[in-house]
């Protein structure tokens, strides 16, 4: 499991890729994605799901922390490409009542923009 | 180091032995000395080290059986093994430690190796004494916890239940309340993780769902309430998913709700077809402010003896030792094959088990049965006494604990109650006959033998009452916990009363008693073993008993 992070040029777009299980595990590392970076006013984030094969409640405690920490500032989340059976999860949690959730959106990475970094 | 400490060095070398005290004076830690095997024994009887040192290629049997050995004596305490090893032992030293050894040292050694050893092994020393208290803080807090919940919910022989926590508390709930309409509310929970903060909602949210239930509120107006309470109480990441059902009091209708929670399923009295599944249709509660229409409820149509299969995702998501998950489908299909059950209750928790084998639970679980039945809408509540249930889910390890006291001790039997709660949180695996005979022997035991003075406990107890007494602290504890004794999976049962402690020949009379008395009355059906180990019968007080039941062998152990 891991948690990668892009920022775009202008800070203004968070790209957070999650990849195998999201669990609680990965709860510092998720927060650490958004909150150790500068400018965090007006902030897009997508949350990248494609590569996770589960996510407990904890990890849809976290997703509740990060829409909390983008309204508190004026931006937005967004749940990008969920697995079938992320987004089985997802949809018991009637998530979609919450959270912009993209199914066939392209591939979104800002590599070349800025560093990346791997928690 | 304490000053009064005590390292018990095992060797037949006086030049260790000296060499030894030498390098612990220092830290204020006397040596006392052993050249045998048998030596060891009898010393730790009636004294506490703390560290044995053991040189090897000392003992009569194999160093790790002799290590095995010791720690069995020594129990819970916390008493490091250190092998004092020749490079030439390195091969053996692997089943050492796998044995209960805690280090080595290789000869020669410093003093300052051996002082840096000993003071590692306090800082874990100090570690697992604040576990132990932390462990007992929760242990009284689950109890005040489970007393606090079962003045709030009624029990019905008729609900089946299954409810593993993964930790000393469970993130499940499982309530029941009584409408006076005569319907009845019956809500399943599942708080964000597990453990304590996942338990800590429980009691504000049994509160508002018994109280509000008993007024005659309806759910949605119930759900609505409860959702406001959780969202000012809980942090941002938490919630509680949950479903909650009202069975009408004629048993032709039921109303759903299920935010967050699998799919509820209604299962066919007479065809033990799945009638249908109740999806989540809203977000859990404590997450967003009500919005209208979020409680609505969706109205089902029931015959006589159907039955709600409830369960949490901890069931569904269990994973076994290839990754697996048990899934819904596995559950539909063990209900496809036990259709003409009357319950699939066992059937289902067999499965379970048997998909998710040895592999350690990553939640809690909980399932319950509700057959749609009459007994079910006219059935009083059970008071089953003060019992709580704390269970691990690391080899599917588990803990009951039952107390009986004052008017509880007058109006129940225990023993029936522990068989039932013995096969709600370990399924079918023990025959409830075999049970039956080994907790009736132990609780006669108890009641009999615990003051000989007086031949009835019992009747004391009642005295106490009709004096009305109220002072009179007269208890008994039942205790059973899973555990693998020598690697075979076993519950221990531990029996315990206020009464005054009886004397080693007398208990031992008892037990010869009942060993006779099993063996003629069952004719060789049950094979009872008796095994009377003599250190852990001088380490118990006379008050209590112990056995322990292997569950695949029909064998029991006895200790007093």
């Amino acid at each position: 499991m891991s948690v990668n992070q892009e920022v775009s040029k202008d800070g203004k777009k968070v790209y957070i890729n999650i990849s195998g299980r999201f669990d609680y595990k990965v709860s510092q590392a998720f927060r650490d994605s958004y909150r150790r970076i500068p400018g965090q006013e007006c902030v897009s984030y997508y949350v990248d799901l494609s590569d996770a094969v589960y996510m407990d409640s904890s990890a849809l405690g976290m997703l509740l922390l990060l829409r909390e920490h983008a309204k508190c500032r004026g931006g937005s989340v967004f749940i990008e490409r969920p697995s079938k059976q992320i987004d089985n999860i997802l949809k018991v949690a009637n998530f979609e009542q919450l959270f912009t959730i993209n199914y066939t959106c392209p591939i979104t990475s800002y590599a070349g923009e800025s560093a990346g970094a791997e928690h | 180091m304490q000053k009064t400490s005590c390292a018990l060095v095992v060797s037949r070398s006086n030049k260790t032995i000296l060499s030894i005290k030498k390098m612990l004076a220092p830290a204020g830690i006397s040596v006392e000395q052993a050249n045998t095997e048998g030596e060891v024994f009898s010393l730790l009887e009636n004294q506490k080290f703390s560290c044995i040192l053991i040189e090897s290629g000392l003992s009569e049997t194999p160093c790790n059986k002799f290590i095995r050995a010791l720690r069995m004596v020594i129990g819970a305490d916390y008493v490091p093994i250190i092998i004092l090893a020749t490079i030439e032992d390195e091969a053996q030293l692997s089943y050492c430690i796998s044995a209960g050894c805690d280090d080595i040292l290789f000869k020669p050694f410093t003093a300052l190796a051996l002082n840096s050893r000993l003071s590692s092994f306090e800082k874990t020393r100090e570690l697992k004494q604040l576990y132990k208290a932390s462990l007992k803080e929760q242990i009284v807090a689950k109890r005040i916890m489970t007393n606090a919940m079962n003045e709030r919910c009624l029990k019905f022989k008729e609900i089946e239940l299954l409810n593993r926590s993964k930790e000393i508390f469970s993130g499940d709930l499982f309530l029941t309340a009584r409408h006076p309409d005569g319907s009845l509310n019956i809500m399943m929970a599942d708080f964000t993780g597990h453990g304590l903060p996942s338990t800590i909602g429980s009691l504000p949210v049994a509160d508002v769902f018994s109280t509000m239930t008993e007024k005659g509120f309806e759910l949605g107006y119930i759900l609505e309430n409860i959702n406001n309470k959780l969202h000012t109480l809980l942090p941002t990441s938490m919630f509680m998913a949950c479903s909650v059902v009202n069975i009408s009091n004629d048993l032709k209708h039921a109303k759903v709700w299920n935010g967050g929670m699998p799919d509820i399923y209604v299962r066919g009295g007479e065809t033990g077809n799945i009638q249908c599944k109740l999806q989540s249709s809203s977000v859990p509660l404590g997450i967003t402010e009500t919005v209208s229409n979020q409680y609505d409820m969706q109205d089902i149509e029931l015959t006589p003896g159907d039955q709600f299969i409830l369960f949490t995702d901890g069931l569904t998501e269990s994973l076994n030792k290839d990754g697996d998950m048990f899934g819904e489908h596995r559950l539909e299909e063990c209900l496809r094959t036990n259709r003409q059950k009357k319950s699939v209750f066992n059937a289902l928790i067999s499965t379970f088990d048997e998909f998710r084998g040895d592999v350690v639970a990553m939640d809690d679980v909980t399932l319950a049965c509700i057959p749609c039945s009459d007994e079910l809408m006219h059935e009083n509540n059970i008071d089953a006494g003060k019992s709580m249930h704390i269970a691990c889910s690391e080899d599917n390890r588990w803990h009951w604990y039952m107390e009986l006291g004052g008017s509880s001790l007058h109006e129940i039997n225990p023993v029936q109650n522990v068989i039932e709660e013995v096969h709600r949180l370990s399924g079918q695996s023990l025959s409830t006959d075999k049970l039956s005979d080994i907790m009736s022997m132990l609780y006669h035991n108890v009641i009999q033998h615990s003051d000989p003075a007086d031949a009835s406990q019992l009747a004391s107890i009642h005295r106490a009452r009709e004096n009305g007494d109220e002072s009179n602290n007269v208890f008994i504890r039942i205790g059973i916990k899973r555990i693998y004794h020598n690697g075979i999976p076993a519950l221990l049962v531990h029996m315990e009363d206020s009464g005054k402690q009886f004397t080693q020949d007398a208990l031992l009379s008892s037990l010869d008693h009942q060993e006779n008395k099993t063996t003629d009355s069952h004719d060789n059906e049950y094979p009872l073993v008796f095994e009377l180990n003599k250190l852990t019968r001088n380490k118990n007080s006379g008050n209590r008993l112990e056995a322990i039941i292997f569950e695949h062998d029909n064998l029991v152990n006895y200790y007093g």
